[in-house]
């Protein structure tokens, strides 16, 4: 069996001649970039063989398709496409930087916002009778009567595995005092011998790149501890369409997507605890919001019909699920809230974020924009909510870039001109400060910082066309002389080795995912007969990282104030921990699924004309007709 | 004549509308030939068009504009095309695959088409499989073209492609697709006929099968 070895994380498989390399990564566990999910249209997968340890006819040999998307250096350097090679032989390979699906964390993962404390879940000590006291009951019945009485209700729901867990205690049947955990007040999901107060929850927002976890005393209405991890299903593709069309050709996958995201967050879920010093079985509650598509495979129900017109989710409410059943390693008996999902991308996300928003929000005109691989619009005018989703694309997020990167240390976060022309960037430096100061490629916002300075210094025209060279000395002709990028980094200041530039393709690119989100708001707008805004909140970590200058600038959002651009964090986060702390907002959130009102862009006849406009990087764009 | 053929491809390829359609009136109440006109005028305004979109110096919009100008244009000619000019050039039945909705690329491909001499039936979107072999059969084209923007909807194509060879309809018809996910390899291994990269190369492909 052919092995292969992939640095720089050292890991080895050995696979069946005639695998892909691909999927061999997959198999070690190595997360290679795949934009496209592997299907030979994006390079995001270039990985450099090393010919001194790898035989030459190791790999099948390079194809036309491949040789079309390697880098012009490719030759010299051995690189290849790893979702386009097969595996005859054994063979070493570096994932370089740029092709590496390591998934950083949030940058700015959560922020503080008050609840009044109201969980779902709550504790009663009760003194149980002895076996002795007539009339003789068994211990269930014993419990269950007292708990039941200081309560007040007449009964109590007390499953039979609740007390099979609890028979398991040492002494549990002596016991004279015993804390029960109560869900809704009535039904008991644990019994502890004794006095207790510990009661925490879990709020967990799975995004499609990352995954991050708070840790809640829910008493006491405070955040222990937070954790996040990079989504274990990248390694079946970047975005959600590659997820589903993983689940499409193979079933199978569904499962074991949904095996290695509880996996992951079950880690997550015992370091912060562990950290912490808290037991996993005082973890009484949780609660899940995601994109449609990632409730969908957390719950195991499958994603496939919300990537297609018309877009319907599968499986749309909210739904309280046993920890055991879903396997989150948490107090088996602790009801997990999954929020629910609205349309094909307006999900249970959406709706955390919705939730941070107070009263202000529903007076006047104000707009909630989501922005990732996909971009979510809720626009509320007049106490009505109206939203509709955007395939923004991939650019937001780097991908799909030339030099595009995730937003990494090195990642290029920002670029300016200064005065007298000369290009210069800012980088995301490592945690501490240090590490290598040279960029290693454009991040999302890298990507938009770029585009906004190059337009205001003329580098890059209204229509998105980049000047021709002699304009400035930084723009040169490339794909073989038909089209002009600009060099932002030469390749001996680069880690890489390679130029740093954004390339016509490039911007074409910003453009389109531009316009759809424009597209987007601009139709909520003509829905409600409305112009003008009084605030755009933009939520997601994306959102934090973007000048609401260079917004307005490219005409992301339409003409307003840069001031009335309100950057508010990982929203989603926030919003799944109100509603882990207060019970109150999951009823919130089902009654806001209710009351949103879907728009789909796709169905509409101004559609086309909106979007091709908008592809304009101006505040607002020239109409369309040249005549 | 030569001088105001050049100025109405050069109004279609800017896509000035009022301008290109002004121009072909007076070229041919000046007697001009209209053959001429929509060989060197339009076709060739197209075929710089699909150029310069191909290689990134225009983007859909200025695509847009010009091909609709085109569109314009071609009722102020069309009378005046006789004999073999004013011959269809082929038939081809157009759609996006069931399951998506982005169509921005196939009314380019049509209009094109339309530029090119084409009579194009147009089955709008999310077209299931079974309303494209019913067109097939009934308008008995040359080409079926397909798009999708979608990796998910690329199996709609795949599906489509077997309901036409399931209804014994192949021999008649060639089967082109395109859209931004699709590759020639896919092309190939769903048994399509050929791959447009873009609308200008579908065209041509079109242009080049049909004789």
């Amino acid at each position: 069996m052919p092995r292969v070895t992939f640095h720089p994380d050292s890991r080895s498989v050995d696979v069946r001649g005639g695998e892909r390399l691909l999927t061999a990564a997959w198999k070690a566990g190595v997360g290679i970039k795949s934009v496209c999910g592997g299907h030979g249209k994006c390079a995001s997968c270039l990985v450099e063989v090393d010919a001194t340890a790898t035989p030459p006819d190791a790999l099948t040999p390079i194809g036309a398709t491949e040789r079309e998307l390697l880098p012009a250096d490719a030759a010299q350097r051995s690189f290849r496409l790893a979702c386009l090679c097969s595996i005859n032989g054994d063979v070493t390979l570096a994932v370089p930087p740029e092709s590496q699906a390591v998934r950083n964390a949030p940058r700015k993962p959560y922020t503080v916002t008050d609840v009044e404390p109201h969980p779902i879940v709550s504790q009663r000590i009760v003194g149980v009778p002895g076996a002795w006291e007539p009339p003789l009951r068994s211990l269930t019945e014993r419990i269950a009567g007292a708990l039941a009485a200081a309560a007040g209700r007449r009964t109590i729901e007390l499953p039979v595995n609740v007390v099979a867990a609890y028979s398991g205690h040492k002494d549990f049947d002596s016991a004279r005092e015993v804390t029960a955990t109560l869900h809704a007040e009535r039904h008991v999901i644990a019994l502890t011998a004794g006095r207790h107060d510990a009661l925490y929850g879990v709020a967990i927002d799975v995004g499609t790149t990352s995954v991050v976890v708070f840790l809640c005393d829910l008493i006491r209405g405070r955040m222990v501890g937070m954790r996040t991890a990079a989504n274990p299903q990248a390694i079946f593709g970047e975005d959600v369409i590659s997820r589903m069309t993983h689940i499409q050709h193979d079933p199978e996958t569904l499962g074991e997507m949904r095996r290695r995201l509880i996996d992951e967050l079950n880690t997550l879920i015992d370091e912060i605890a562990r950290e912490a010093g808290i037991g996993l079985a005082a973890i009484a509650d949780a609660v899940i919001v995601g994109n449609p598509t990632m409730q969908h495979i957390l719950l195991g129900v499958n994603p496939e019909p919300l990537g297609r017109g018309p877009y319907l989710p599968v499986w749309p409410e909210g739904v309280e699920i046993e920890a055991a059943e879903l396997g989150l390693g948490v107090l088996p008996r602790a009801r997990v809230f999954v929020f629910p999902s609205i349309a094909g991308y307006i999900g249970g996300d959406t709706l955390a974020a919705l939730l941070t928003r107070d009263r202000e929000f529903y007076r006047g005109s104000h707009l909630l924009v989501d922005v990732g691989t996909n971009g979510e619009v809720v626009l509320a005018h007049d106490g009505e909510l109206i939203a509709t989703s955007c395939a923004t694309g991939p650019v937001y997020e780097g991908a799909h870039i030339h030099c595009g990167v995730r937003a990494v240390p090195g990642a290029i976060e920002r670029v300016w001109v200064e005065p007298g022309g000369r290009i210069r960037h800012a980088i995301i430096r490592e945690a501490d400060g240090k590490g290598d100061p040279r960029p290693v490629g454009l991040c999302g916002s890298g990507v938009i910082s770029s585009v906004a300075a190059l337009l205001g210094a003329g580098l890059i025209a209204e229509d998105g066309s980049v000047a021709a060279p002699g304009f400035h000395p930084q723009l040169r002709m490339a794909n073989g002389g038909h089209a002009p990028e600009i060099l932002l980094v030469g390749a001996r200041y680069a880690r890489t080795g390679r130029d740093i530039v954004l390339t016509q393709a490039d911007v074409r690119g910003v453009q389109l995912g531009k316009s759809a989100l424009r597209t987007g708001i601009e139709i909520l707008l003509a829905d409600r007969n409305i112009s003008q805004l009084d605030r755009v909140h933009l939520a997601g970590t994306f959102g934090n990282h973007l000048e609401p200058e260079d917004i307005v600038k490219i005409g992301l959002v339409p003409p307003l104030p840069v001031e009335r651009i309100r950057s508010i964090g990982n929203a989603a986060g926030d919003g799944a921990r109100m509603a882990l702390f207060n019970r109150n907002h999951r009823r919130r959130a089902i009654a806001l699924a209710r009351r949103i009102r879907v728009v789909e862009l796709s169905l509409r006849d101004d559609f086309q004309d909106l979007f091709v406009m908008h592809t304009a990087l101006a505040p607002a764009p020239p109409a369309l007709e040249a005549a | 004549m030569l001088d105001s053929v050049e100025a109405i491809k050069d109004f279609v390829i800017r896509g000035k509308r009022k301008e290109a359609v002004e121009e072909a009136s007076k070229a041919i109440a000046a007697g001009a030939d209209a053959a001429v006109i929509m060989k060197e005028g339009l076709i060739g305004a197209m075929s710089v068009v699909g150029q310069k979109f191909s290689s990134g110096e225009f983007f859909l919009p200025q695509m847009m504009i010009a091909a609709r100008a085109m569109t314009e244009v071609i009722p102020v000619i069309k009378p005046y095309l006789v004999g073999e000019a004013a011959a269809k050039r082929g038939k081809a039945v157009i759609g996006t695959v069931q399951g998506d909705f982005h169509d921005i690329g196939k009314n380019i491909v049509k209009m094109m088409l339309e530029g090119a001499g084409y009579e194009v039936v147009d089955l709008g979107v999310d077209v299931t499989a079974e309303k494209f072999v019913d067109a097939v059969r009934r308008e008995s084209p040359d080409f079926l073209l397909m798009s999708a923007l979608i990796t998910l909807t690329m199996e709609s194509a795949r599906r489509t492609i077997g309901a036409v060879d399931a209804a014994g309809l192949r021999g008649n018809v060639r089967i082109g697709v395109g859209g931004a996910p699709l590759t020639q390899k896919f092309a190939d291994e769903i048994g399509a006929d050929f791959y447009g990269a873009d609308a200008y190369a579908c065209v041509e492909t079109c242009n080049r099968l049909v004789h």
